[in-house]
């Protein structure tokens, strides 16, 4: 499929969805998501038609290039891993794993990387008392 | 008015103020200079660093490091030929060829005099119209903050893509992202799915991490550029050649004065942003001058007429920001949505009851530039070393205080899901041209749209659109309309 018509498909889909539930609310409580909802699905009907006729004309591309979707894996992965362990242990295990495997540097680089991280969250932590996510799992087991 | 100024002006002027401006324009010199970064990560990277401080001091640290990106973006655009942020690829045209003919000393010192008085002219453009804002705001009811949400969104649309429908749509969808939550008026759930941490609405930082940082540092990633790769350490210059070039700003003080108002007064309407401001000004020196032909070849005024325009619009942009909530560029979309997590809420109260903050805002734009200025003319003849570190090195440390910032927002882990799914979406829309700062103004305005909506219905009905000043935007919404619908038609190419 291509990718115009992805984007407009979402979109169309989003405001449908918008619209339709807008419908099991409360009338007063649904003004606002009305008025907003009907106009965006019917401008995104309209782009979809748009997109569709102009793909039978152009050729297509790919979505995303190999590149692209290795540092969206990535970026997948440093969510996990910080649901799954925070921020101290999570993102800076993942940073120096970045470094080293994405970026090339030497593992003493990706280790000074992964320690400027933690010293980041230690500054955060400790000295600007923000509270910062510990981690699903970390937070189960202590 | 002059009393809140100089109160503001003093409050600016404290050693812990002062830190802050000084570390926010270091951080904003480096970001600029990095090709590829820009302000728009840069404020996505301090959104976390700001979290749990005063509104005042946080918003002044954001504003400094913002407020001089393209000062040092420039740099890369001389040295190497690659803008370090996109409004100072004009730079490149004449910034480039003046370094290839060994005069990389001279355009540097143009371009770092001709920022920091663009920036200040932009700042005293603000402070002069501040004034005349403050009645225009009060005369304002809930209609036509209403209406006044419908025109930004449809003015941003116009704008800022070469899609008006495509903006549209993106702006009605960050309108309905605003609609999750409970309801103002019922206190009904709305498009929750039972999640309580959906109970407050979407956290507007969140959302904009989501459709901006994602899609940009994807892009950092996949590029990875470094504006020194195969060139080298970059051409050399004296601080002789430096100053040359700073001196050269006042050989030209009419173009300076005229490029810095025509840029600030670009900044002041929604959308256009910094590379309509550079190149309009950069077209400007070229029809002005009497030696048109030497532009493109090495000509001074073309480095000093695009850097002048990039600064001086910051100031004009923030004005539409603060009191109409209706972002001047990208980079104020997303400073506005920190302002928000900082307790800054733009709109009409920060006239009447936040003066002060607009006021030290405006020292804050004056100061940071100079301050830029003294620290880039200190490190100018270590710039070329800098300018030519991979920036691909900073993407983990980007995106690791992105998620940090989506979470401080609201305190729930559950934004990171979020983010990833917004910027799924955002990462769309950049690819296939869809223009995404009119999300940020549909999220930011959204509750206010809402609230006005529902005053000026109970106070008027539909008559709300028969007020004076209600007709006076609904006839600019439609001639927005009609003036985009009319610039494609002339822009068709003819069929053979």
């Amino acid at each position: 499929m291509s990718g115009r018509i992805l984007v407009s498909g979402i979109m169309t889909v989003v405001f449908a969805v918008f619209v339709g539930l807008a419908f099991t609310i409360h009338h007063e409580a649904a003004v606002m998501p009305l008025l907003v909802g009907v106009p965006g699905l019917v401008l995104s009907l309209v782009q979809l038609v748009i997109e569709m006729r102009k793909v039978a004309v152009t050729a297509d591309e790919p979505i995303f290039s190999p590149r692209e979707r290795s540092i969206a894996i990535w970026l997948l992965g440093f969510v996990l891993a910080i649901i799954a362990f925070g921020f101290d242990v999570g993102a800076t295990v993942l940073v120096a794993a970045y470094l080293w495997l994405a970026v090339g540097a030497r593992p003493l680089g990706a280790a000074i990387g992964g320690g400027l991280c933690l010293a980041t969250m230690y500054v955060l932590d400790h000295l600007l008392n923000i509270p910062l996510f510990q981690g699903l799992i970390f937070h189960h087991l202590f | 008015m002059i009393e809140t100024s100089i109160a503001s002006l003093l409050g600016i002027f404290t050693p812990h103020m002062m830190l802050l401006m000084i570390v926010g324009v270091c951080i904003g010199l480096f970001f600029g200079i990095m090709p590829g970064l820009g302000g728009k990560l840069g404020i996505i990277f301090l959104i976390p660093f700001v979290f749990g401080m005063d509104a005042l001091p946080g918003a002044v640290f954001l504003l400094a490091m913002h407020s001089v990106v393209h000062t040092s973006g420039a740099i890369p655009s001389i040295l190497f030929g690659i803008p370090g942020t996109g409004p100072d690829a004009a730079t490149i045209v004449d910034g480039y060829p003046l370094a290839q003919k060994g005069e990389a000393g001279r355009a540097l010192g143009a371009t770092l005099f001709a920022s920091g008085i663009g920036g200040v002219i932009g700042a005293l453009f603000l402070s002069l119209l501040m004034p005349f804002v403050g009645p225009i705001v009060l005369a304002f009811s809930p209609a036509e903050f209403f209406l006044l949400a419908v025109l930004g969104i449809t003015f941003i649309a116009a704008l800022s893509g070469d899609s008006l429908l495509k903006g549209l749509i993106v702006g009605l969808f960050g309108l309905m992202i605003a609609c999750v939550g409970l309801d103002p008026s019922t206190g009904q759930e709305r498009y929750t799915f039972g999640q309580l941490f959906l109970w407050d609405g979407i956290d507007p930082v969140t959302a904009v991490i989501g459709i901006f940082a994602v899609p940009e540092v994807i892009a950092l990633a996949a590029d990875n550029k470094s504006a020194g790769a195969g060139s080298g350490r970059g051409p050399r210059y004296t601080m002789l050649n430096v100053w040359e070039g700073c001196l050269d700003v006042f050989r030209h003080w009419g173009l300076t004065l005229r490029t810095s108002i025509i840029g600030a007064v670009i900044g002041l309407i929604p959308g256009l942003g910094g590379d309509v401001a550079s190149w309009l000004c950069y077209g400007h020196a070229v029809q002005s001058s009497k030696t048109p032909e030497r532009f493109g070849k090495g000509a001074i005024e073309g480095v000093i007429a695009p850097e002048t325009a990039n600064n001086s619009k910051e100031g004009g942009a923030l004005l539409p920001t603060l009191y109409f909530g209706i972002p001047g560029s990208s980079g104020m979309a997303i400073l506005m949505g920190a302002f928000v997590m900082l307790g800054i809420q733009p709109g009409p109260r920060l006239a009447t009851d936040q003066a002060n903050i607009v006021w030290a805002l405006i020292w804050t734009l004056t100061i940071a530039n100079i301050l830029a200025v003294v620290l880039l003319l200190a490190f100018a003849p270590w710039l070329s070393r800098v300018a030519s570190l991979p920036s691909g090195l900073l993407v983990p440390f980007v995106i690791v205080l992105s998620l940090l910032g989506s979470y401080l927002g609201a305190g729930a882990w559950q934004n990171f899901v979020l983010v990833i799914g917004l910027g799924v979406i955002a990462w769309l829309f950049k690819k296939y041209d869809w223009p995404r700062p009119p999300f940020v103004i549909g999220i930011v305005l959204g509750p206010i749209a809402e609230d006005s909506f529902h005053k000026a219905w109970d106070l008027w009905g539909l008559s709300f659109v028969l007020r004076p000043i209600s007709l006076a935007l609904i006839a600019v919404i439609i001639a927005t309309i009609f003036l985009y619908v009319a610039r494609k038609w002339r822009h068709q190419p003819a069929i053979a």
